[in-house]
C-alpha cells in the first residue's frame, strides 16, 4: 500500500518534471538481479581447471581493498571479481576452460593478525564477501566467463564455520588467550579459549578447583572483525557443533592415541578410530568450529545454503573442502541432494570433487563410490608421482603401482544424474580424477625443486594423463612459495611482469592445453601403461614412463623420461630385455606432437624387439591382450614425446605445426 | 517586512534586513548593498534552534536518501558576524569581517558543555581604490551565489575558501567575479605526518603527504530583462587541481597518489517580477574530476585503479521558485543530480541519480501568524546493490508537513520566524532497509516528527 503510495506520488504531475529527467537515467540498467541459471552441460573431462585464489588473481576494483596490507600475504591483498573479469583474455590464452574460484560467502575478517582473504571462515553462508565485490559482481563475473566459455567452480565449506564462539574454560565469561595451565602440568595443552585441544567429552573448563564439566561456548563478539554468531540464524545454535576443541593428532597419531589411552601398537584399530573421530568431529586448526554434519536438520540446512549458490551465482561445479572431515554418509545425501537441485534448475553435469586431504589412496577414493562425489583432488598421485618421482627421481614403476591401486580404490560406476558423457553416459570417478602438482595447501612445486624442465614435465603428464589437470595459478608464471601463506602469492607480483603471458611456463601451459584439446585421444581415452621401470640410474630405460591413450580407434602414445641427466628409451634391450610393446601396428610411422618437437621426426613400429600377435586392424580400446607392436623411442633427460600415426597427424586441423 | 526576489537564497538574508529600510522598495529589484554599507561594527546572524521528538518517546530525527534532503529536521546551527566597516576617503573603504559558526546539540539538550565551533568568514576586503565598482578581499570566506532554501544546498556555486579574489560591478550591472584559494583538508589524501626515528631518542614527525588543492573560480553575472520581467543570467566555473602526493597506510605501505584536475561549468537563468513575490530559478551544473566531490571532500571510494578520480562526473539540475498573492505564498525547490565515480565498475553503490522536490504553500492569517504545509518527495536510485539486502533498492520517501508559523513579517522569509513542526514521513521498502535490522528507524514506513523552532538572520555578510 504505502509502496503503491509512492507510486502515486512519483507519478503525480508536480514531480514529473524531475522524473523525466530521472528517467533518462534509466538506460543505466544494472545487472539482473534475477536469478538465472544457464545450462553449459559439457564433458568435465575435457575441461582445463585453473584454482584461482579470488584475493590473489587480479585486483580490479579498488573500492574493495579494506584491510588491504600489501605484501603480506596472511592478510588481504585487494583481487576481486572484476579483476578476474578484467583478465578473463589471460585465462583464455593459458587454455583454461574452468576456473575453481575461492569461496564466495562472507567469511570472519581477521584471527591473529591473518585475514579470511581465502574465504574458508564463513561467517554468513548467504552473504558474499564484501573483499570480492557483491552480489551483482559475482554474477557478472561468471556471465562474462561463461560467454567466454569458461565453467565455474565454487568452493563450498560443510565441515565447519570460522571461529565464531569459544570454549569459556575458565569461566570468567570472556574469550582468554591463555587459561590455567601449561600444557605441560595440566590436562590443557592449548591453553587458548578460542582454539583448545580436542577432548572426546567435549572441551572441559577447568578451574583452580579442577576440571568442572563440559566447558561453556559463548559466541564471540566482535562485530567490527566480523566475528560472531553464524547466519542464516538457525546456525547460530550450539547443539549443532561438536564442541571437542581442535584436531590434534596429525603427525603424531601414536602418540595422541596414547593419551587417549589406546596403544596403537596393541590396538591399531581403536587408534586409527580415535583419529578418524578426531578428523571427523574436531575442531579444525584455527578455532574453525566443526558442525555437527551428523545431525538431519544440520545436514538439511547445509544442503540449503550451498544449493543457494547454484541459482544464486550460475556456478556449474562445487569444490568441497574438508571432505575426510565430514561423515561419509553425509556426501551421500548431500550429493544427492546438490545433483537433484541442479537438475531440477536446470544445470546438467554439475559437477562435485572434493578435497580428502590424505595420501592414503583407498580413503580417497572411499568418497567417490556410488552416489558419492563425482571426483577427488588426486592426493596420492601429487605426494607419490609428481613430488616422488617428477622432484625427487623415484622410480616410474611408482606411477604404474598407483595407477594400479586406481582401479580397486575409485568408483568405477558412474552416478545417472550425475556427469554424463556427450552421449550421455555417466563418467566413473576413476576416470575423472583431478590431477594436480601444487594447490593453496602445499608448497608449489618449484619451492622445493626449482628445476624448472621438471616441472614443464610433470605438467606434461597432467595434461596428457586421464582426469582433470588443474593448475594453481601462478605456477605458470614459476611462482615458488613454500607452505601458506607462501604459496599464495598475488599474481600481479610476477616476475615476468604482470599477467604476463610469454614465459617459458605459460607458454608449456598453453601449448599443452592445446595440444590436448586437439587431441580427443587425450580428454577421453581409455588409458594404458606400456612402459615403467625401477630403473633411475644409468640403465637404457632409467626413469622411462610410457602410456596409451586409446579413443575410438585413434591411439596416442605418451614417452616421458623423468631421469633429470640421461637420455633414456623405451626399452631394456641392453639388460636382456623387450623393447615396448604397442597396440599399434607393425609398420605404422609415428610422429611427436610434443611441442618443440622436430616436425620431420618419424618414429615406426615394428614387429621385431618384443612378442607381438596379429593383432585385428581395428583394435578395441579396450584391448589388453598381447602386443600388436614395438617400440622404440629415445626421450632426452627430462623431455617427452607425444606421439601419434603420421595420419591422424595430418588430419588435426586445430593444432598448428609444433615448432 | 518585504521579502527579496532571491529571499530564497541566504544572499538575500542580507537583502531582506536591509529591505527593513527600504520597506516601498520595488521587490523585483536587487538591493543596492553598497548603498547602505554601514561604518563601525555590525552584528549579524544566521540561526536555527530546535526541539523534537518522533512522538513515540525518541528524538525527532532527519530521515534522508538523498545527499540534499528538505531542510525542516535540521539540527540547530548557529553563525555569529561580527564585522567592521571604516571608510577612508583617501583610500577606500574596508570591511573586516568574522563569522563564528557553531554546529551542535545546545548545551541544555544533551548536557554537553561543549560544542563544533569553526571559524568560517574572517577576511577584510576594500572597495573604492579607485576603480569604479571594483572590490578586493583576502582571506577565509564564504563564496557563495543564490541557495536553494527549502533544501539549504547552493546547486551552482557554494565554495568555501582561504585565498583572495576581486569582483568588479555594481548590484544591478553586469558583475564579474573570480578568486584564487588554497585548502588542504586534514586527512592523507592531502596532508599527512609520520613519525621517523630520531636521531637519538624517540620519533621525529614529518610531513610526508603534501599537496594543496588550488581553486580558481570565476563568475559572471548579467542582468536581463525579459518581456517586462527582470532577471539575470549567471555563468560559473571552477578549476580544481592537486599534485601528486605519497601516503603512507597503517601497515606503512606506501602509496603513490596521483595528480589531479577537476572543472566545474554552470549555469544559472533567474527572472522575477511576476505576480508578487514571484521568482524562478534554473541551475544546470557539471563538474569533473576532483571537483565533482566538492572542495573539501577527498574521495573515500571510486577510485580509479591508480588511485586518482578523475573520471568522476556529477551533472546536476535544480530549480527554485516561489510565488505569492495576498496571503498566499508558495516557494518550492529541487534538483537530480547524476553521479558517477571514476572506478570502472559501473554496477556499484556509487554510480547513482538522485532527486528531491519541495513545495511549502503558506497562508498569512493575522499579522505575522501564518499557517503554512510542507509537502516533499525524495528518492536515490544507484546501480549497485545494496549490501544490507543484495537487492537492488530504490529508497524514496514522502513527507507532509504543518508548521503552523509566527513570523515577523509577511512572505516566506521573513525573519525571525518561530515555527511548530508536525511531519509525518513515508518511507517504502528501500528507504528502511538502507537501515541496519536493529536501527529504530527500521522500525516501520511511517514515522513521525513533532518540534518545535526558531529560525532568524540579519545582517549577514557573507555576501558582497
Amino acid at each position: 500500500m504505502l509502496n503503491q503510495l509512492h507510486r502515486l506520488a512519483a507519478g503525480c504531475a508536480v514531480f514529473a518534471g524531475l522524473l523525466l529527467l530521472s528517467a533518462c537515467g534509466a538506460d543505466m540498467a544494472p545487472v539482473t538481479t534475477e536469478f538465472k541459471t544457464t545450462n553449459l552441460a559439457r564433458d568435465w573431462r575435457g575441461e582445463v581447471v585453473y584454482q584461482l585464489m579470488v584475493d590473489r588473481f587480479a585486483d580490479g576494483e579498488r573500492d574493495n581493498n579494506k584491510g588491504v596490507v600489501e605484501g603480506d600475504l596472511g592478510r588481504y591483498q585487494g583481487g576481486d571479481w572484476q579483476g578476474v573479469i578484467d583478465n578473463v583474455d589471460y585465462l583464455k590464452k593459458l587454455g583454461v576452460t574452468s576456473v575453481w574460484i575461492s569461496p564466495v560467502v562472507r567469511n570472519v575478517e581477521s584471527d591473529a593478525g591473518y585475514d579470511g582473504y581465502h574465504g574458508y571462515w564463513t561467517q554468513d553462508f548467504l552473504d558474499v564477501n564484501p573483499h570480492f565485490g557483491d552480489i551483482a559482481k559475482l554474477r557478472e563475473m561468471v556471465q562474462v566467463l561463461h560467454a567466454n566459455g569458461i565453467l565455474v567452480i565454487l568452493d563450498v565449506v560443510a565441515n565447519h564455520v570460522g571461529q565464531v564462539f569459544y570454549y569459556d574454560i575458565n569461566r570468567n565469561g570472556r574469550p582468554d588467550d591463555s587459561v590455567q595451565g601449561t600444557g605441560t602440568t595440566s590436562p590443557i595443552l592449548r591453553t587458548g579459549e578460542y582454539d583448545p585441544d580436542f577432548d572426546l567429552r567435549g572441551v572441559q573448563a577447568v578451574t583452580g578447583l579442577g576440571a568442572s564439566g563440559n566447558a561453556p561456548v559463548r559466541w564471540i563478539d566482535m562485530p567490527e572483525l566480523n566475528r560472531g554468531a553464524p547466519r542464516p540464524a538457525q546456525f547460530a545454535n550450539f547443539d549443532w557443533y561438536w564442541k571437542r576443541g581442535r584436531v590434534t593428532v596429525w603427525g603424531r597419531e601414536s602418540d595422541a592415541c596414547r593419551i587417549a589411552g589406546i596403544d596403537p601398537d596393541s590396538n591399531w584399530q581403536d587408534c586409527y578410530n580415535y583419529v578418524r573421530t578426531q578428523e571427523v568431529t574436531g575442531d579444525f586448526p584455527g578455532g574453525l568450529k566443526d558442525l555437527r554434519t551428523d545431525l538431519p536438520e544440520v545436514r538439511q540446512a547445509l544442503i540449503d545454503v550451498m544449493t543457494y549458490w547454484i541459482t544464486a551465482a550460475d556456478i556449474d561445479g562445487f569444490r568441497i573442502d574438508t571432505v575426510k572431515h565430514v561423515e561419509h554418509d553425509f556426501w551421500i545425501q548431500f550429493a544427492t541432494a546438490v545433483r537433484a537441485y541442479a537438475k531440477q534448475v536446470g544445470k546438467e553435469n554439475f559437477f562435485m570433487f572434493g578435497e580428502v586431504f590424505d595420501g592414503a589412496d583407498w580413503l580417497l577414493g572411499s568418497y567417490t563410490q556410488p552416489k558419492m562425489l563425482d571426483s577427488v583432488f588426486y592426493f596420492s598421485q601429487k605426494f607419490r608421482v609428481y613430488d616422488s618421482v617428477f622432484k625427487y627421481g623415484a622410480p616410474t614403476s611408482e606411477i604404474e603401482k598407483l595407477w594400479t591401486e586406481r582401479k580397486q580404490n575409485y568408483g568405477t560406476v558412474g552416478n545417472p544424474d550425475g556427469v554424463l558423457t556427450r552421449d550421455g553416459q555417466p563418467i566413473a570417478p576413476q576416470q575423472l580424477l583431478v590431477n594436480f602438482l601444487d594447490n593453496h595447501d602445499t608448497p608449489r612445486f618449484l619451492f622445493d625443486q626449482p628445476d624448472v624442465n621438471r616441472l614443464h614435465l610433470a605438467v606434461t603428464l597432467q595434461f596428457t594423463q586421464d582426469g582433470m589437470p588443474c593448475i594453481y595459478y601462478g605456477t605458470e608464471q614459476e611462482f615458488s612459495g613454500g607452505n601458506d601463506p607462501a604459496n599464495r602469492e598475488p599474481l600481479w607480483m610476477s616476475n615476468f611482469g604482470a599477467f604476463d603471458t610469454s614465459n617459458r611456463t605459460f607458454t608449456h601451459y598453453a601449448q599443452m592445453a592445446r595440444l590436448r584439446k586437439a587431441l580427443p585421444e587425450l580428454l577421453y581415452g581409455e588409458q594404458a601403461i606400456h612402459w615403467s621401470t625401477e630403473r633411475t640410474g644409468g640403465e637404457q630405460d632409467a626413469g622411462i614412463f610410457a602410456f596409451e591413450r586409446r579413443y575410438k580407434g585413434n591411439r596416442v602414445m605418451v614417452v616421458l623420461n623423468t631421469h633429470p641427466t640421461k637420455e633414456s628409451e623405451t626399452s631394456a634391450e641392453s639388460l636382456g630385455y623387450s623393447r615396448m610393446t604397442t597396440t599399434l601396428q607393425p609398420g605404422t610411422v609415428l610422429r611427436d606432437l610434443m611441442p618443440g618437437a622436430d616436425p620431420e621426426a618419424r618414429f615406426e613400429v615394428t614387429a621385431e624387439g618384443c612378442e607381438t600377435v596379429a593383432c585385428p586392424a581395428a583394435v578395441p580400446d579396450g584391448y589388453d591382450g598381447a602386443a600388436c607392436g614395438c617400440l622404440k623411442v629415445a626421450v632426452p633427460a627430462l623431455g617427452a614425446r607425444v606421439l601419434v600415426p603420421v595420419d591422424r597427424a595430418a588430419s588435426l586441423t586445430s593444432f598448428p605445426e609444433p615448432r | 517586512m518585504k521579502p527579496s526576489p532571491f529571499a530564497f537564497s541566504l544572499l538575500l538574508l542580507l537583502a531582506a534586513a536591509r529591505a527593513e529600510a527600504e520597506e516601498d522598495a520595488p521587490a523585483s529589484q536587487e538591493p543596492a548593498a553598497a548603498a547602505v554599507q554601514p561604518t563601525g561594527f555590525v552584528f549579524g546572524s544566521y540561526g536555527r534552534v530546535t526541539a523534537s521528538t518522533d512522538g513515540e518517546g525518541g528524538s525527532g530525527k532527519q530521515l534522508a536518501v538523498v545527499a540534499h534532503p528538505p531542510r525542516l529536521e535540521e539540527q540547530p546551527y548557529l553563525e555569529l558576524d561580527l564585522s567592521y566597516h571604516a571608510a577612508e576617503p583617501d583610500y577606500g573603504r574596508f570591511r573586516i569581517v568574522t563569522t563564528l559558526a557553531v554546529s551542535d546539540a545546545m548545551f541544555h539538550s544533551d548536557g554537553d558543555f561543549d560544542g563544533k565551533i569553526a571559524l568560517r568568514n574572517a577576511f577584510v576586503e576594500a572597495r573604492e581604490l579607485g576603480v569604479e565598482d571594483l572590490s578586493v578581499w583576502v582571506g577565509s570566506r564564504m563564496l557563495r551565489g543564490d541557495d536553494i532554501y527549502l533544501l539549504d544546498f547552493w546547486p551552482l556555486d557554494n565554495l568555501n575558501t582561504v585565498g583572495a579574489g576581486a569582483a568588479w560591478g555594481a548590484p544591478g550591472k553586469t558583475r564579474l567575479s573570480g578568486h584564487l584559494g588554497l585548502n588542504q583538508v586534514d586527512n592523507s589524501f592531502q596532508y599527512q605526518e609520520i613519525q621517523v626515528a630520531d636521531p637519538e631518542f624517540g620519533t621525529d614527525p614529518v610531513i610526508l603527504m603534501d599537496r594543496v588543492r588550488l581553486i580558481g573560480s570565476l563568475r559572471a553575472e548579467q542582468p536581463v530583462e525579459v518581456g517586462g520581467l527582470q532577471g539575470k543570467v549567471v555563468g560559473y566555473g571552477e578549476v580544481h587541481r592537486l599534485g601528486e602526493g605519497v601516503s603512507e597506510d597503517s601497515e606503512r605501505v606506501r602509496r603513490l597518489m596521483p595528480a589531479e584536475l577537476g572543472t566545474t561549468v554552470g549555469l544559472q537563468a533567474a527572472v522575477w517580477g511576476f505576480g508578487e513575490r514571484g521568482f524562478a530559478n534554473l541551475f544546470v551544473r557539471h563538474a569533473t574530476g576532483i571537483a565533482a566531490l566538492g572542495e573539501l571532500a577527498t574521495p573515500t571510494s571510486g577510485l580509479a585503479m591508480d588511485g586518482s578520480v578523475t573520471d568522476t562526473t556529477s551533472t546536476r539540475i535544480a530549480t527554485s521558485a516561489g510565488f505569492g498573492a495576498g496571503r498566499f505564498d508558495l516557494i518550492a525547490g529541487g534538483y537530480v543530480d547524476w553521479f558517477s565515480d571514476a572506478d570502472s565498475v559501473n554496477y556499484d553503490g556509487d554510480d547513482y541519480y538522485e532527486g528531491t522536490l519541495a513545495l511549502r504553500p503558506s497562508y498569512r492569517v493575522a499579522g505575522g501568524y501564518k499557517q503554512a504545509f510542507e509537502f516533499s518527495y525524495q528518492g536515490h536510485r544507484s546501480n549497485g546493490l545494496s549490501p544490507r539486502t543484495d537487492t537492488f533498492l530504490v529508497p524514496a520517501m514522502f513527507k507532509a508537513a504543518v508548521i503552523p508559523t509566527l513570523a515577523a513579517g509577511a512572505g516566506p522569509f521573513a525573519r525571525p520566524e518561530l515555527r511548530l513542526v508536525y511531519e509525518v514521513s513515508v518511507l517504502n521498502d528501500g528507504a528502511q532497509e538502507q537501515y541496519p535490522a536493529e536501527d529504530v528507524r527500521r522500525r516501520g514506513a511511517i514515522h513521525h516528527y513533532l518540534g518545535i523552532g526558531a529560525e532568524w538572520w540579519f545582517n549577514s555578510s557573507t555576501y558582497p
